[in-house]
């Protein structure tokens, strides 16, 4: 779900500033009293964090505690909030802070604000000296984030399937595809507008007959001209349009997981934590497999990063967070807790964790935010 | 003196027009130029993320209103509002008058029940609604599973369609239709409608010559009412209804969020606010016969 959040909450970012800056009204700096005092040996880790409840379980039953216990006397104070419109105020902070030189209210930052801030450039760099266990990220992912953030935990899209029904799922996008047309109104996927889920396949199709060297474009730029490779790719979705269940299309990702639950469909792409947890507590039957195609669909990691301004001490301390972070053991905890797939490479895990992930293809990249609207655009027009 | 008074009442009335002017009609203004192809000034910051924006050094460009007029999806869009509009005010009307007629006829407890339970569905949030509608009406749902057992297995399933849409407008704007009509019938007497029996006229036509000229201010409310929360309306079309066609509420948001093109959906939402003047028109003209009717009793 990650993903797609990240997309629509980057517009909802930037939209906040066009309409401040719109209104004449200058976004108002941090407040340098709110923050703990530089010269003073820091002992307080402030954390800003956006996100269901199951984001404030893993701060609350895993990261607080664990890295308080491993670090006596260092405190994590978390700012916590379900509601999305807080981001767009973050964000703001941290861009009008950067600006005027000052610091914020946050050490840390983490949700889906760090991947908009890194490629606005807002955040401090990482590095191995400081973060040593960055070695064990894939360093595909820090490609987006210019190295300004690091991967916290993720969620990929999968193809679900009713293993009651298809013995042998396709490995492949190819065979998918077939198998689309082969079994007319037993797959579906969503609006890629509307969620992540059938973005990622949309884009995964697009992608396959668009010249290898330009999706790595699509992924961490805008090229506008370049995307009339994808022409193939929406004329392949187009012929599949009648094979979708009802003709029509799920208005998001959950909508895809209704239809698997109900055995309307036998098929469709869903996110892997949604999938995941949507079978532990039930929502979908035990018969409902997970799986991989190649080549695969995108992911989406949330990242955490360091506000740029932040005081040396306080980054000292952030950087010794994420380097704890990233340690295998805490990343198996975050699994456990968040049904996603972890931030450092799975081979890294813990034994027992790493089998969760078998059939886990290495993910895609998602297309930058600008390549995604044109693709959700283009697919609107052409194919619904 | 009488320029104190004046000066008095249009004191009290600036405010009101002071926080229009300046949270409502300045916006739109700004938005209105943006749509002209200005996108400088007051627009810099919301063109500084819009894909695909037409720009003019002139005095204003329509090339943007021709390109969103020329897209199938646009058009389609546009024919659905219209539509759907058309047929839920229809269909409100009748159902709201039919309800209200009943109960002022007969005044029985059936008839006050039905009035009564035609509101119910106003303390229903709109979400809730949509998602209920659709699951009762799509697959798997108590149409389709119905059908089955009655060996219609291959019944047609209403989810995602504008037909949907249709019925989940009607259900959202009865219960205004029906408490309009019945307040506005509650005020007419009897015996103007008895009066018009006693010499021989039929129901029918003692209803259509009588009731519904005196209860025509409530049946334009109504109708204009409707019509312009169905035409702006989001959720349901949103919820119940197909990807494409669609009204133009999720039509002009998707641009704006998903296509990242502000230019664009502020186009659409141009293109809805002329369809909106178009149906408040008759509203403006009843509440102006109606005050002028008021004021000339008055004298």
């Amino acid at each position: 779900m990650s993903s797609q959040t990240v997309r629509w909450y980057r517009k909802g970012a930037l939209l906040g500033v066009a309409g401040m800056v719109a209104w004449g009204v200058a976004p108002s700096t941090a407040s340098a009293t709110d923050a703990p005092a530089a010269t003073a040996l820091p002992k307080t880790l402030t954390v800003f964090t956006q996100g269901d409840v199951n984001v404030q379980a893993e701060w609350q039953k895993v990261l607080i505690p664990q890295f308080e216990k491993a670090y006596p006397g260092e405190k994590i104070k978390l700012v916590f909030t379900t509601q999305g419109s807080e981001n767009t105020d973050v964000y703001d902070q941290i861009a009008a802070a950067a600006k005027a030189g000052k610091m914020t209210s946050f050490d840390l930052v983490d949700g889906s604000v760090p991947a908009e801030a890194a490629t606005a450039n807002l955040l401090v760099k990482i590095n191995a000296a400081e973060v040593p266990n960055i070695n064990k990220v894939d360093p595909a992912e820090f490609k987006p984030v210019f190295n300004e953030a690091v991967p916290a935990r993720g969620s990929q899209v999968l193809l679900a399937y009713n293993s009651s029904v298809v013995k042998s799922p396709p490995k492949t996008l190819s065979a998918l595809l077939a198998w689309i047309k082969a079994n007319p109104g037993k797959f579906t996927y969503n609006n890629p507008s509307d969620g992540g889920s059938g973005n990622g396949f949309v884009q995964d199709v697009v992608n396959a007959y668009a010249p290898p060297a330009d999706t790595l474009k699509f992924d961490l730029g805008y090229y506008p001209k370049l995307e009339t490779a994808w022409n193939k790719g929406f004329s392949v979705l187009k012929s599949i349009g009648p094979d979708i269940f009802g003709h029509t299309y799920p208005n998001s990702n959950t909508g895809t997981i209704t239809l698997l639950a109900s055995g309307a469909v036998d098929m469709g792409p869903v996110w892997s934590d949604m999938g995941t947890e949507a079978l532990k507590d039930g929502q979908l039957p035990s018969t409902i497999k997970l799986s991989g195609i190649a080549p695969p669909m995108p992911g989406g990691p949330d990242y955490m990063g360091i506000p740029k301004n932040t005081p040396k001490p306080e980054q000292q301390l952030a950087f010794k967070f994420l380097n704890f972070l990233l340690q295998p053991n805490v990343q198996g905890d975050i699994v456990k807790v968040m049904d996603g797939t972890p931030g450092i490479e799975i081979k890294y895990l813990p034994a027992p964790y790493q089998k969760l992930f078998a059939g886990y293809p290495t993910p895609a990249l998602p297309y930058s935010t600008q390549t995604g609207s044109d693709m959700e655009k283009d697919w609107a027009s052409i194919v619904s | 003196m009488r320029f104190l008074r004046r000066l008095g009442q249009l004191l009290m009335v600036a405010p009101p027009i002071l926080v229009i002017g300046v949270f409502v009609g300045f916006p739109i203004a700004i938005s209105a130029i943006y749509t002209l192809g200005h996108l400088g000034g007051p627009n810099s910051a919301v063109s500084a993320i819009g894909l695909h924006q037409v720009s003019t050094k002139g005095l204003f460009t329509l090339k943007v209103y021709k390109d969103v007029f020329a897209e199938r999806n646009f058009q389609a869009s546009l024919v659905a509002s219209v539509w759907v509009t058309v047929v839920s005010v229809a269909v409100v009307l009748v159902l709201s008058w039919a309800i209200a007629l009943y109960a002022w006829r007969t005044r029985s407890r059936l008839g006050r029940a039905l009035t009564a339970l035609a509101v119910v569905p106003m303390f229903i949030p709109v979400v809730i609604a949509s998602y209920s509608i659709l699951q009762f009406f799509s697959y798997g749902g108590f149409v389709k599973t119905v059908a089955s057992a009655l060996g219609m297995p291959h019944f047609p399933t209403l989810g995602y369609s504008l037909q949907l849409v249709v019925i989940a407008e009607i259900w959202v704007s009865v219960p205004f239709g029906v408490l309009m009509i019945s307040s506005g019938l509650g005020g007419i007497p009897p015996s103007a409608f008895e009066a018009a029996r006693d010499v021989g006229a039929s129901v029918v036509r003692a209803t259509w010559k009588i009731l519904v000229p005196m209860n025509l201010l409530p049946t334009v409310i109504v109708t204009c009412f409707t019509g312009i929360s169905v035409l702006g309306s989001f959720t349901v079309p949103y919820l119940v209804g197909p990807t494409t066609p669609t009204l133009l509420g999720p039509e002009a948001t998707e641009t704006f969020q998903s296509f990242a093109e502000p230019q664009q959906a502020e186009v659409m939402a141009v293109a809805l606010f002329g369809l909106s003047i178009i149906v408040a028109v008759p509203y403006i003209w009843a509440t102006y016969r109606a005050n002028r009717t008021s004021r000339a009793q008055a004298l």
